[in-house]
């Protein structure tokens, strides 16, 4: 079963879908609807894919480092920090 | 013969997927080798009624198979709990269906790529909640461990709301969803009684969950 919980904005569309259900339906159906929701969105194409296009752009590191000539990876004040902007994982600008 | 057997050979690749795919989504009480088995068997017949005019045959037989699985896996299921569970997934990948590529349609926005996020959660949400409710008499009747007492009660209570929203629906929407999750007949026979196609019944499901939810948030 799919895991959101490392995902705090996915989390968030999930928990946002069953709300209204949280007291109307025991605390087990309310953790198994919301793995039913994670997995509808990690094993769908369709659902996948929307997630991916709805998922705001954030700004974070690109994880990119530079090295010099022999390959060495050089301390993040010298290469500096890489921003960019993403959208569902791609790179965007 | 060159063509079937091609078929053949990309169809157990499906049935694979297919099988890992509602395993996942079915949890610890089926094995994904049972399910693999059921989708095998099924493939022939599949192969046998696939018309390429129509859609590739990769995707015919992942719709195939996957409701012959489920098909299967109802017809032995009777457990309450696990019943219950099962008629929602059906209920959530029936629904699936008819969503739209989100690349086709809307005006390709960040804000209406989330507002349809919304409406799609908000329907499998509604759609899993159905189909927790509406378990089959027969399957209700055989009592599991793994209903909690508590499991049963707020069932009842979601069961009650989903009764009343019924109400509302259009005529045709309530009979589907009436004869088909209560009833427990096969979609297409009650399509095809409505004299209706199966694919407009699956847009008239689409709509009922999409009615039935709204209910639901409405009033909870």
């Amino acid at each position: 079963m799919t895991d959101s919980s490392d995902d705090p904005w996915l989390t968030a569309q999930i928990d946002a879908a069953v709300a209204p259900y949280r007291d109307r339906l025991s605390e087990g159906e309310i953790a198994w609807m919301r793995e039913q929701l994670a997995e509808v969105l990690a094993g769908d194409a369709k659902a996948a894919k929307l997630a991916r296009r709805a998922r705001p752009i954030s700004v974070d590191s690109s994880g990119e480092v530079r090295r010099d000539p022999t390959g060495k990876v050089l301390p993040a004040e010298a290469s500096g920090n890489v921003v960019s902007l993403r959208r569902g994982g791609k790179k965007v600008g | 013969m060159l063509a079937e057997v091609d078929r053949i050979s990309e169809g157990m690749k499906v049935v694979d997927a297919v099988a890992y795919r509602l395993a996942r989504r079915l949890g610890p009480h089926v094995e994904v080798d049972e399910l693999r088995g059921i989708g095998r068997l099924a493939l022939l017949g599949v192969n046998q009624t696939y018309d390429p005019a129509r859609s590739t045959f990769a995707a015919y037989a992942a719709r195939k198979l996957k409701w012959a699985i489920f098909d299967e896996v109802r017809r032995t299921t009777h457990a309450r709990s696990a019943a219950a569970r099962l008629n929602a997934v059906m209920a959530s990948e029936r629904h699936l269906e008819q969503v739209a590529d989100p690349d086709e349609g809307g005006d390709g926005s960040a804000e209406g790529f989330q507002s349809r996020l919304t409406g799609l959660l908000e329907d499998q949400a509604a759609a899993l909640a159905l189909g927790l409710a509406t378990s089959r008499g027969d399957a209700m009747s055989v009592h599991d461990d793994s209903t909690s007492p508590e499991e049963v009660t707020s069932r009842a209570q979601v069961a009650a709301s989903v009764r009343g929203a019924l109400s509302d629906l259009p005529e045709r929407e309530r009979a589907l969803v009436e004869r088909h999750y209560y009833g427990g007949e096969a979609f297409d026979v009650i399509a095809e009684d409505l004299g209706i196609s199966k694919s407009w019944a699956s847009r008239l499901h689409e709509r009922a969950i999409a009615t039935l939810g709204k209910a639901l948030r409405d009033h909870a």
